[in-house]
């Protein structure tokens, strides 16, 4: 039923609605059309709503101050040259092979700013010709330099208020309740297994020329690690946003990296 | 395999953004850089104006970014990239703000509900000396009634796609865009 009497204040209640072509009823709009035809004032009110509206949808395209992409590209989570891909037999033996810049900052793990640079440290610190084996125990370290850093910030990622929530509804709007220290987990585990193969392949190719009893005493030593970072990955399945768990974790696999380069880079038997 | 992954400039052969989607799901970071060189601003601006500052829109516009990155294999193309992309930024916004008021909630029992709906003293701030544009006066609304405003009238969502993405009800959100565009106006004349 029509309303010819709609009050100012009643009108502005709607004036919002009364800009969409359909979202009052026919009777409504009818009443609001009468007054705002007799009405300056909400006239007024409207013109000005009609102008916001079309001036908001025409609003121009935003640039940021600076160039972000460094900022995007140190975070996101680089490709790993494994170790295991240099299929060369040969070299593990103990053959030689030119050092490229490409080749070291291969080995970055962590975006083109921590990987490039380390990895053009390591190219010109190791220089051409070195024997592939020390090339190859210094790019693990530069992995798994990698792998610890995204750790940490998949520990601080978890410790953020904003962790929780960020990845708490994918775009389809579905709720997701993986915390970010598991997501980014299994793929640093990978990353020291695949550094700890690669430096065991080193240690069998040396081990005929390395001393018994120290290999014996070092391996000893591995069976005890192993044995922590197999419970700490037991502690982590059952919870798996712990930091601490993580840092164990983590320091677990250091020791067991540092044990291993030691033995490969052990001055042969005399 | 080295020499694939040196860097090289992205000004490359023109790649078509599904071609470049697809590549940067299979883990190729240059077409992934191509996608954000192409999307970038509309991100930033869908960000400055939904938090009402632009340092921060910043460091939100790199946090999309990243998650895209981390969700990019899970994209089906059922939806443009673009659209996809831009939900991304709104849930990654959205849930910025969230956990910025839970942790203010933490730390101080008095704060406001800042999506109540109040006309109070919520008006837009004026910038002394200046006469206020649309976008100060946007960066000015209260939070709740910015994040409407900017959904609806500036991106052109439906209220019923506003009011899915904030848990809200379509009418709420009415509620919210009438008021959002009537502290405009006071703001604007």
């Amino acid at each position: 039923m029509t309303d010819p009497m709609m009050t100012c204040a009643e009108f502005q209640g709607l004036a919002s609605d009364y800009l969409e072509p359909h979202a009052l009823p026919v009777a409504q709009r009818a009443a609001a059309d009468a007054h705002v035809a007799g009405c300056a004032e909400c006239a007024a009110l409207i013109a000005d709503l009609r102008t916001i509206v079309r001036d908001a949808a025409e609003l121009p395209v935003l640039a940021p101050s600076r160039d972000l992409w460094a900022g995007v590209e140190g975070r996101i989570e680089a490709p790993i040259v494994p170790l295991a891909s240099r299929s060369d037999e040969h070299a593990i033996a103990g053959g030689e092979r030119p050092v490229a810049e490409g080749d070291a900052e291969a080995t970055g793990g962590l975006g083109r700013g921590l990987g490039r640079g380390l990895g053009r440290g390591l190219g010109r610190g190791l220089g051409r010709g070195l024997p592939w084996r020390r090339l190859a125990i210094a790019a693990s370290i530069l992995v798994v330099a990698t792998a610890g850093i995204t750790y940490t910030l998949a520990r601080r990622s978890a410790e953020s208020p904003l962790a929780s929530g960020a990845d708490s509804l994918d775009p389809a709007g579905v709720r997701r309740a993986v915390p970010a220290v598991a997501v980014v987990h299994a793929t640093a585990e990978e990353t020291f297994d695949r550094e700890i193969a690669a430096l065991r392949k080193i240690v069998e190719a040396r081990r005929s020329e390395l001393d018994t009893a120290t290999i014996r005493i070092v391996e000893k030593n591995l069976q005890l690690i192993d044995a922590a970072i197999a419970e700490s990955k037991a502690a982590l399945a059952r919870d798996p946003a712990s930091t601490f768990l993580l840092d164990r974790l983590t320091h677990a696999y250091d020791t067991k990296l540092q044990l291993l380069r030691g033995l490969a880079t052990l001055p042969a038997r005399t | 395999m080295a020499v694939a992954l040196r860097f090289e400039p992205v000004n490359g052969p023109a790649n078509r953004p599904q071609d470049d989607v697809a590549l940067a799901a299979r883990g190729d970071r240059r077409a992934f850089e191509r996608l954000y060189r192409g999307h970038v601003d509309r991100i930033f601006s869908l960000c400055a104006r939904m938090v009402g500052d632009r340092a921060h829109a910043e460091e939100l516009t790199q946090d999309v970014f990243v998650r895209c990155w981390e969700k990019l294999a899970q994209f089906r193309g059922e939806s443009a990239f673009g659209t996809w992309l831009h939900r991304l930024a709104v849930n990654v916004v959205l849930n910025d703000q969230q956990a910025e008021r839970r942790r203010r909630e933490r730390h101080d029992d008095s704060v406001e509900d800042v999506d109540a709906i109040s006309f109070g003293d919520a008006r837009p701030a004026p910038v002394p000396g200046l006469s206020m544009d649309l976008e100060q006066a946007i960066a000015g609304l209260p939070p709740g009634a910015r994040k409407v405003f900017v959904l609806h009238d500036v991106e052109g969502y439906t209220h019923e796609e506003i009011g899915a993405m904030l848990g809200v009800t379509a009418g709420g959100c009415k509620a919210q865009l009438h008021r959002a565009r009537m502290l405009l106006r006071e703001a604007l004349t």
